[in-house]
């Protein structure tokens, strides 16, 4: 029998209704719940009440709110805040210090997949990722956690893959994101009052081959369906009638986990962008 | 980012005396951020800009004053979270309708690639300044 990959919200799709007060973080726990689905994903800075200051009662009332419902936290993604203080990069230490504190934060999650954001736009940091990702491997394969390095736009994809195959280590993992498979700009951003910025991130939107994908998913342990905007169930910058059918027939059977980033230009119903996004996944399954 | 309509005089030693008025801020970026991604905050009401040093945050309790907050790391702005801002000004502002405008500029803390990694965020909105009575009542 063939595997499925499992279907997942991330709450990061609720950004818009949590920021402005609409909706709390159980509250978005509560609609995923209602759209069937197999996890949730957790954003350190976005849900974990006090952070970066997690407390242990938190994320266990957390994980087991999500696990009430019979779902489980598909990933915890988090980041690696290097340039905290102001004029001063953080030391590999410090760096060391904040994947060690997501790791342990995960394992009481009980996740079995962490997204550290970090070399999100320039490859020129790999070697850095190499040293902290040597540092935790001991502490990732302990807790049984798997580490994903995510491909998002800008990042070449080609490059993310040689380096994890490089790694040579099955904790080690891809976690596409769709952003690095975008067609049109996104829209908005010509709405964004510094051109330079539209201009950073319209380069973004440099579509690459979708044979890339596949050559990638041997190496996938967690996918982003990132989103813009639907209209008429669509997405209307990402080819999910290619993206969504090619995963699914490599047999991976990890999380796709939607990702809505539509929030941050627009006002938005987030439970009405939650169900149209599952919908279309589940449409190309 | 301004969730509220009002602004309200302060009078904090309770001597009768109005020191300033103050506001609730919404953290405009996309995540909790450490207030040193705050790289500037510009204050002013009816085209009167105010000082750094006029201006204080007050997140969960803990008085920052502007200047300081721009490298103060180990105090993070939630998501959601909203913060007061205390803007010092002797006597307040008179009762009726004021433009409150806020230029906030924020820096990511992870790079991506943005132009200094900076992202504006300026903000404008008519705001009521209320007398005691009023402010008592809300």
């Amino acid at each position: 029998m063939t595997s499925k990959p499992k279907v997942g919200i991330s709450l990061y799709s609720y950004g818009w209704d949590i920021k402005t007060g609409k909706m709390t973080v159980k509250d978005a726990i509560d609609n995923a719940a209602s759209l069937n689905v197999d996890g949730v994903e957790l954003v350190d800075k976005q849900h974990i009440p006090n952070y970066p200051h997690a407390s242990v009662y938190d994320l266990i009332e957390l994980r087991d709110y999500i696990e009430s419902y019979g779902m489980k936290v598909s990933c915890y993604s988090t980041y690696i805040d290097d340039l905290m203080r102001t004029g001063q990069r953080a030391t590999t230490e410090e760096c060391t210090k904040m994947l060690l504190d997501d790791i342990a934060e995960a394992k009481v999650l009980g996740t079995k997949i962490i997204r550290p954001a970090m070399a999100q736009v320039n490859i020129k940091w790999l070697p850095l990722v190499k040293t902290l990702m040597t540092n935790v491997l001991p502490t990732l394969k302990k807790n049984d956690i798997k580490q994903a390095l995510e491909i998002h736009a800008p990042l070449p994809p080609k490059a993310l893959l040689e380096f994890v195959k490089g790694m040579k280590d099955d904790y080690i993992g891809l976690c596409p994101d769709f952003s690095a498979w975008q067609m049109n700009k996104q829209p908005g951003m010509t709405d964004l009052t510094d051109n330079s910025i539209a201009e950073t991130v319209a380069s973004f939107s440099e579509m690459n081959p979708i044979e890339l994908l596949e050559e990638c998913m041997p190496y996938t342990i967690h996918v982003h369906a990132k989103a813009h905007e639907f209209k008429d169930g669509k997405e209307v910058t990402i080819p999910y009638d290619k993206l969504i059918p090619l995963i699914s027939k490599t047999g991976y059977s990890g999380y796709i986990s939607t990702e809505f980033e539509g929030w941050m230009m627009n006002e938005v119903d987030s439970r009405e962008i939650a169900k149209t996004h599952v919908e279309l996944v589940r449409k190309y399954l | 980012m301004l969730p509220d309509d009002s602004i309200r005089n302060v009078d904090e030693n309770r001597d009768g005396k109005i020191e300033g008025f103050q506001f609730k801020l919404r953290n405009p970026w996309y995540t909790s951020q450490p207030i040193s991604s705050l790289v500037k905050l510009i204050i002013s009401v009816d085209g009167e800009k105010f000082e750094a040093d006029k201006v204080s945050l007050n997140v969960r309790g803990q008085e920052i004053v502007l200047p300081k907050a721009y490298t103060m790391y180990d105090v993070n702005w939630g998501f959601p979270e909203l913060i007061d801002v205390f803007v010092e000004k002797a006597g307040g502002l008179k009762p009726g309708n004021h433009e409150l405008s806020c230029e906030i500029v924020m820096r990511s803390t992870i790079e991506y690639g943005l132009p200094e990694e900076k992202i504006n965020f300026p903000t404008k909105k008519l705001m009521k300044v209320l007398n005691e009575k009023e402010a008592k009542m809300n």
